[in-house]
């Protein structure tokens, strides 16, 4: 049975806020982890039922490719699989991301968080220094009115990006609201 | 990037900036103050320059004036928004005029200052189409090989080649800490860190022109005659000495 997959991780809720991670080979690794719990009076066990409405996966979804900074941000941005390069919107070239077409985004903004949310998703980076992203951000040829320090600040106080870390040393760090306006802006674009 | 030897112009606003970098690794307690003020010398200079000879303006005495200086700076570079030149007022009437003639215990914080010679900077590149940080960065690099006195960066961390595996990558820490003229200076660094591999000519050059260009890691200055890191390259390099790292 076991010829057929690779077990990897096991993941266990211990309780509401703590999370096991177990690294396993095999089947009986799993039972003998789940026999010491037992052991360690962490007994019951409860599956949480599949919540109504949760999204459904993305169609096409490439579920082999999930180190792949691209298949990354489509899963997560619940875009479909190989969208981004089909459409000319971001590709990664050892690991730096390039956006394909800056000038499909509706204004320099866009096209910074979308660049901000391919560091985070596709790249696993939670945060960028200033001077690593304004490299980036000048290899990237987009055309702008404004200078990036006055664009982050922008973003910052639309609360895109986190104002303590930036105000302490210009550290970028999308909040959650700048990473939902980052998966609009590439749903948007998609379906253009 | 031959512009600066081109045009003695930029001469000057490239030594302000050196002025600038210098004065923020002293130990001078309102160097931040002081920095706005030589910042904002630049800009004006800037504007005169440009106006005189990238806009062939005749300037008059009516120019010696901040208000009109700027208000015809602002009609020919009009692909700069308008917030970027209100930004610069704003230093301009509240925090510099204010440090310059009054108050002489106020300063700025470090990001406030940063984000202020960003907007300068971004003037002057529109302005003169040059990357202007490059060039002080450049400038800098043969001020530190010609003086002892500068304070090492703390900023540039030290990354140690044995823990690099690809030779691309140990050639982008190379040329990064030494903007070398040939090959043969990478060698030495090489030798000098332990390093094991030695380039031979052909194989630089084979590395430097596949990776050269506005989209790769390298460029050739032809001013100071001189390998550098694109801005790509840079970002590259914060991807090996980990400037993007997980949870900072």
């Amino acid at each position: 049975m076991e010829n057929n997959y690779k077990l990897k991780e096991l993941k266990i809720i211990i309780r509401p806020g703590v999370e096991l991670t177990a690294i396993v080979d095999s089947i009986s690794d799993v039972t003998k982890l789940l026999e010491d719990l037992k052991k360690e009076n962490f007994e019951s066990v409860t599956i949480k039922p599949p919540e109504l409405g949760a999204p459904p996966l993305p169609p096409n979804l490439n579920l082999n490719n999930f180190d792949d900074p691209h298949s990354k941000i489509e899963l997560q941005a619940s875009l479909q699989s190989n969208s981004l390069i089909e459409k000319k919107v971001l590709a990664f070239k050892d690991n730096i991301p390039q956006l394909l077409r800056p000038n499909i985004f509706g204004n320099t903004t866009e096209a910074l968080l979308v660049l901000l949310y391919a560091i985070e998703v596709g790249l696993n980076k939670k945060s960028i220094e200033y001077d690593a992203f304004k490299s980036l951000y000048d290899g990237q040829n987009i055309k702008s009115g404004s200078s990036l320090s006055m664009l982050l600040n922008n973003l910052k106080n639309s609360q895109y990006i986190d104002k303590n870390t930036y105000d302490k040393d210009r550290t970028i760090i999308l909040t959650a609201k700048g990473a939902q306006k980052g998966v609009e802006i590439l749903n948007i674009i998609i379906k253009k | 990037m031959s512009k600066s030897k081109s045009n003695p112009y930029l001469r000057g606003i490239i030594d302000t900036f050196l002025g600038v970098k210098l004065l923020l690794r002293s130990n001078i307690p309102h160097k931040n103050r002081l920095a706005v003020i030589l910042l904002d010398s630049a800009f004006e200079t800037a504007c005169r320059a440009y106006l005189t000879y990238i806009s062939n303006i005749k300037l008059s005495d009516n120019h010696k004036n901040r208000d009109t200086l700027i208000k015809t700076i602002k009609s020919k570079l009009n692909q700069i928004d308008d917030g970027v030149w209100n930004n610069i007022d704003y230093y301009y009437t509240d925090i510099r005029c204010d440090f310059y003639h009054q108050s002489a215990g106020k300063t700025i914080t470090d990001v406030t200052l940063l984000d202020y010679q960003d907007t300068i900077e971004f003037v002057i590149n529109e302005a003169f189409d040059i990357k202007i940080d490059q060039l002080v960065e450049a400038e800098w690099t043969i001020l530190k090989k010609e003086t002892s006195t500068i304070e090492p960066e703390s900023k540039n961390k030290y990354i140690p080649l044995y823990r690099i595996k690809e030779t691309l990558e140990k050639i982008i820490i190379a040329v990064n800490y030494l903007k070398p003229k040939a090959f043969d200076e990478i060698n030495e660094f090489f030798k000098k860190e332990g390093e094991s591999i030695r380039l031979e000519k052909k194989e630089f050059i084979n590395v430097v022109a596949r990776n050269r260009g506005s989209k790769k890691y390298f460029f050739y200055d032809n001013s100071l005659k001189v390998w550098d890191l694109s801005s790509i390259g840079k970002f590259k390099l914060s991807q090996i000495s980990g400037g993007t790292d997980n949870g900072k």
